[in-house]
């Protein structure tokens, strides 16, 4: 741009200066030609020729400087011309050449600050270098800080962030290892007051004890096998997979749980281990909140892509909890570890995959998690 | 003021266009066939345009055109000379006059002008007859003039449309 405005200048000033150079020169050579009395060159030769031979060369002299004035003075103005426009075509060099070189220093510094504004604004934190003093060295000096405040303020946030979760993961953990434990030592302080006291422990009641504690030692045991597939990066196969096919035989397996009906087709690119432990724990979920049965459709949306819908009829969620279902450690469910719905997402984006929950209805009836594939282009195997 | 703008505009792209080019087309120089004497190569060529009306004025007015022509074999050999047009303002004729291998050899003396630029044109450069001359390139620089009663120098190479004129044998239209 300002090459374009400095180019329209040249042009400007120059036709401008050669206009008026021209009628200046013009007006002056008009001055010289009418200063010249037209007679006088006759005058001059006749007297030339009639004088003495002693003074000839003199009247000759004068003759000559006459014509020589005329012959040469048109010529010497187009010479002062000519130099006058090479002169000024120099100046005008020069001067585009220092004004580009002004523009170029003024507006580099201009263009830098709008690209670190930029990139600020994109959530990068560039080097900001002071390189002139005045308003755009102190605006330059000014970004500098804001760039070091805002470095400071991320790594503290990042800091704080880090603690955080580990406070909440610990306190969590600490909660949901606790309630298990808390009926065994009962059990167990139960069984010790008994033997204290010598009374016998029937077959029947130890059976009860037993099983009481077993069940707990399993609660614990389901908390920290989710917590290590939670925490371990998952190995992934990916292969393509018929989805119908598979989801009708996982359906045959899962019809004591809960029936499952499956509709549509679509081949998708997954790992089929990955994707059992993903559907197992979205229908324990439906389960658990209490659904008769889960519909699953299996729809080709776009060209690269399989939408899968999973459907039930149990209890729905308030959107603020819907928002905060796979975050780790966020169970809405009584028992619940808060890592099922965490991990679901966790495998799903190891197989490119995507998942977002939603209530079927209104009035918080039932909820509809959708799954977004990427599809197959190979054959399935 | 439209239109000297107009002017100024076209005047200054002509000006770029005169500055940059290396000679006019205006003048040439035309060689004849170089002849064999029995003693050397004779190389004729002659000054071909129209000269400038002002011509006339400026050596009427005493002062002298000086030419300075150099014409060259492709073997590298060459020949050199410098013509001097001036007008006698005692005797008013006009003569010229050629300056070649350290001698001076003027003309007859014309008492018109035209008749002095006719013959000025022509010029007769000689070769060594040891050699065959096949092909000659010419060049003609036109000096700076001294305008004696001013006591300055003027650059006459406008009225020629440049200060160097070029021609070669045989032509080849270039």
């Amino acid at each position: 741009m300002e090459w374009k405005i400095l180019l329209l200048a040249l042009i400007l000033l120059l036709s401008l200066g050669i206009a008026m150079q021209r009628l200046a020169s013009d007006r002056l050579q008009e001055t010289f030609q009418e200063s010249v009395d037209p007679s006088l060159d006759s005058l001059l030769q006749q007297g030339a020729l009639h004088v003495a031979d002693s003074s000839r060369s003199v009247w000759i002299g004068s003759l000559e400087r006459n014509r020589q004035w005329k012959a040469v003075m048109p010529l010497l103005m187009d010479e002062q011309r000519r130099t006058l426009l090479s002169f000024s075509l120099g100046l005008v060099i020069i001067f585009t050449l220092f004004a580009l070189f002004t523009f170029r220093y003024l507006t580099r510094p201009l263009r830098d600050l709008r690209q670190n504004a930029e990139a600020i604004g994109r959530g990068a934190l560039p080097d900001v270098r002071v390189t002139l003093g005045g308003s755009i060295g102190k605006l330059q000096q000014e970004m500098r800080t804001m760039v070091e405040e805002l470095r400071h303020l991320r790594e503290r946030l990042v800091e704080q962030g880090m603690e955080m979760a580990w406070r909440d993961i610990a306190r969590i953990m600490a909660h949901e290892i606790k309630n298990p434990l808390t009926p065994i030592r009962l059990t167990l302080d139960r069984m010790d007051e008994r033997a204290d006291k010598g009374q016998e422990i029937d077959k029947e009641e130890q059976k009860k004890f037993l099983l009481r504690i077993s069940k707990e030692v399993d609660q614990l045991e389901r908390l920290t096998t989710s917590l290590s597939t939670f925490a371990r990066d998952p190995e992934v196969r990916m292969r393509p997979i018929e989805l119908a096919d598979y989801l009708k035989s996982l359906a045959a397996d899962m019809i004591e749980l809960i029936p499952l009906f499956v509709e549509g087709k679509g081949r998708i690119q997954g790992d089929p281990m990955l994707l059992r432990q993903v559907f197992l724990n979205l229908i324990k979920n439906g389960a658990e909140a209490e659904a008769t049965e889960i519909i699953i459709r299996i729809e080709k949306k776009q060209k690269e892509q399989v939408e899968v819908t999973l459907s039930d009829n149990g209890l729905g969620l308030e959107n603020e909890k819907l928002q905060q279902i796979f975050l780790p450690y966020v169970s809405y469910k009584k028992g619940g570890t808060g890592l099922g719905l965490a991990v679901v997402k966790r495998l799903l984006l190891s197989m490119k995959a995507a998942i977002r929950a939603e209530n079927r209805f209104d009035d918080k009836k039932g909820l509809l998690f959708t799954l977004t594939f990427p599809a197959s282009k190979e054959a399935s195997q | 003021m439209l239109s000297q703008l107009s002017q100024g505009i076209s005047g200054f792209f002509l000006f770029v266009a005169g500055w940059l080019s290396p000679a006019t087309d205006e003048f040439s120089l035309h060689f004849d066939e170089p002849k064999q004497t029995a003693s050397a190569w004779q190389c004729a060529f002659e000054l071909q345009g129209s000269f400038d009306p002002r011509l006339s004025d400026i050596v009427d007015a005493g002062i002298p055109l000086l030419v300075s022509v150099t014409v060259k074999q492709p073997e590298g050999r060459s020949a050199h000379m410098i013509r001097v047009l001036q007008y006698d303002a005692i005797k008013m004729t006009y003569t010229y006059s050629d300056s070649l291998s350290g001698k001076v050899v003027c003309s007859k003396s014309y008492s018109f002008i035209n008749t002095a630029l006719h013959d000025f044109r022509k010029f007769n450069l000689e070769f060594p007859r040891t050699e065959t001359v096949t092909a000659l390139s010419g060049e003609m620089i036109i000096l700076p003039s001294r305008v004696p009663r001013l006591g300055r120098k003027i650059d006459l190479q406008v009225l020629f449309g440049g200060n160097r004129i070029v021609g070669q044998y045989p032509d080849t239209g270039r």
